[in-house]
């Protein structure tokens, strides 16, 4: 098989993604007033309702609508404030009514968009991005100067409920081939879900998992979900198809499942591009179907072939009354909007001088992000607070992240780093107190010790000596027991100036500042 | 009477809703849904341009909702009472081919 560069030189992949979020911060299910409970005993959070008795009668959640609005309002859509819910049949044990509560033609958010910052690696899968110059668009991408910005239509977000959990016994590990029997759990049955379907505007596996990661966090700013993969309360599909490059006609599409990472989102993308690419090359037909991802054998395999439309049959649900949504109930919702992560990027350029790199990093978790807030509070009645903002920023990107990568099970808020530790430490070197060498050995102990950064540099002993007057007794020993080298230096060798800053370094056992002894050496050898 | 149903759209129906029908009864039918379409062809004589669909008999109903505070469940053994079969707290049931609808 080719790999997904050369697949993309001849052909474009159209990609448009399904991504379904249960509210989990909100207490009881859309339709009843059952608890929402992941893990619990199962079947001990069911009513009439959600287990669909003859008679009941459903009544929305209103936190739940007021969810979507939220949701729709971070996402640039137009609210629609008439809308209704619809009844989608469907046989299947996993819901007891045997239909869905979902949204027909008009969903309470249509219309939205995200716009999407792809540089670095993500960039590169983007074909023939050099030929255009920064600021320069095609489609709906401008290029920026390290990589591009792309426009990504929402096509709407509805409101939904789940579906019960089932589990296959009999076949091998809960599957369904060659299980006898199932067991039915309808505590997930009418917990409260939104579905998010976009245009079909995505072109790399990148921009599909950058969509999501930047959908993620907006979720999670606005809190309205907890938006685990691995949970199953934010739950990506994938549609994929491809068409020759220059063609504007959509080639048939397959829907992709069982994408719970966002690297089995990227991975499984790029095999299904290149898959079809294959069938096609070779004259084949791509079936209207449903795969599934199979990350440990690195392929999709076919879960159903779509011989037909699948006939839901959606009607108006009688049971519920229809939506007009006021203007102060769409207002009430606007004003509990919180800083969004671009907000707060541009605000971290804008007001401390970040790089968008940075900024845009800092506020790739919203633990990180509230963190640098706090950091920067603590300097901020200090005439020159600001300049605090670019080593906090390296220390959160890169120390901070990676310690928190390699202990997974670990919150930002429960390490020993507190704000004010982060701050001192960065205000040491600054200071020059410690070297950045230093400032990492610091920040591994304050992880180890849970002591202050202070408290730390007095004990090892690893106070950098910046004082002038004691660096250059050093300086001058070192010149006087190498008179050769000077004279060599004198002569042109400037090369050594490597071996004097060497030596005065060892007299101070790695103590000195670095800076204030080059400085002095180049004075007194001039 | 207008055929508005053919014998293979009951039979479809059906189906869908889950329910045998013998071949007489797919007749009888047939004919009983035609008899009922056709009685609500008095509508059709009415102009409805513009007139927008009334999907509720509840005139100005809306905004119908309820403060998202927990109320008491069933218990699970409640929850399984009327289950023909149950086993470690679920539901036990013939397992289905297939797949559910696309959430």
């Amino acid at each position: 098989m080719k790999s997904l560069e050369e697949v993309l030189e001849t052909w474009e992949a159209v990609i448009g993604l399904e991504i379904h979020s249960e509210l989990t911060t909100l207490n009881t299910k859309m339709f009843c007033g059952c608890k929402l409970e992941f893990g619990a005993a199962p079947n001990t959070h069911t009513c009439p309702v959600c287990l669909g008795l003859p008679g009941a009668l459903p009544v929305p959640n209103k936190a739940a609508i007021e969810s979507i609005v939220l949701a729709g309002l971070a996402t640039n859509c137009d609210i629609e404030k008439h809308s209704m819910f619809y009844r989608k049949n469907y046989m299947y044990p996993d819901m007891a009514k045997n239909f869905q509560t979902t949204q027909g033609p008009i969903a309470f958010c249509m219309r939205g968009h995200l716009d999407l910052d792809v540089d670095g690696p993500a960039a590169k899968e983007r074909y023939r991005l050099d030929s255009l110059e920064p600021g320069e668009s095609s489609g709906n991408i401008v290029r920026t100067e390290d990589g591009y910005r792309a426009h990504v239509g929402i096509t709407r977000i509805h409101m939904e409920e789940d579906a019960g959990k089932m589990v296959h016994i009999g076949g091998g590990e809960g599957r369904i081939a060659g299980a006898k029997e199932s067991l039915v759990d309808y505590n997930r049955a009418g917990t409260p879900l939104i579905e998010l379907v976009t245009e079909p505007d995505l072109r790399t596996p990148e921009e599909a998992r950058l969509f999501m990661q930047k959908l993620r966090q907006i979720y999670l700013a606005i809190g309205i979900s907890d938006c685990s993969m691995e949970e199953g309360s934010l739950r990506c599909d994938g549609n994929v198809s491809l068409r020759r490059r220059g063609s504007a006609q959509f080639g048939t599409k397959t829907e992709l499942k069982n994408m719970n990472s966002f690297k089995n989102l990227h991975d499984g993308l790029a095999y299904e591009i290149c898959r079809q690419a294959q069938v096609l090359e070779e004259g084949g037909v791509i079936y209207q179907e449903t795969r599934h991802w199979d990350p440990s054998a690195k392929r999709t395999i076919v879960m159903r072939v779509k011989e037909t439309a699948d006939d839901y049959r959606l009607f108006p649900e009688p049971d519920l009354a229809p939506y007009d949504l006021s203007d102060e109930f769409i207002e009430r919702v606007r004003a509990k909007l919180p800083e969004l992560p671009d907000q707060k990027a541009a605000r971290y350029s804008a007001s401390f001088g970040l790089s968008a790199y940075d900024a845009r990093h800092l506020v790739d978790h919203r633990a990180t992000a509230d963190f640098f807030d706090e950091c920067m509070a603590l300097v901020a009645a200090e005439k020159d607070g600001s300049k605090f903002a670019k080593p906090l920023a390296n220390l959160i990107i890169n120390d901070v992240t990676s310690y928190l990568n390699a202990h997974p099970e670990v919150a930002l808020t429960d390490t020993p780093l507190t704000a004010s530790r982060a701050v001192g430490l960065v205000r040491l070197q600054s200071d020059g107190a410690i070297s950045s060498k230093q400032s990492k050995q610091v920040f591994a102990a304050i992880m180890e010790e849970d002591k202050d950064p202070d408290i730390i540099v007095e004990e090892k002993g690893m106070k950098q000596v910046s004082d002038a007057g004691a660096i250059e007794a050093v300086v001058d020993e070192v010149l006087a027991a190498n008179p050769e080298k000077v004279a060599q230096f004198r002569d042109g060798k400037t090369g050594l100036m490597g071996f004097f800053v060497g030596q005065c370094m060892k007299a101070m056992r790695g103590q000195g500042n670095p800076k204030v002894i080059n400085d002095l050496l180049s004075q007194k050898l001039s | 009477m207008t055929e508005h149903v053919s014998q293979a759209d009951v039979r479809a129906i059906a189906e869908y809703a889950r329910i045998g029908l013998t071949a007489e009864e797919v007749v009888s039918m047939t004919a009983d849904l035609n008899a009922i379409i056709d009685s609500l062809a008095p509508i059709t004589e009415y102009d409805l341009e513009g007139v927008p669909p009334t999907f509720h008999p509840i005139g100005d109903l809306s905004n119908v909702m309820r403060e998202d505070k927990v109320r008491g469940s069933f218990t699970q053994e409640v929850a399984l009472s009327n289950a023909p079969k149950q086993e470690d707290g679920s539901f036990l049931i013939p397992s289905i081919l297939g797949e559910g609808g696309d959430r």
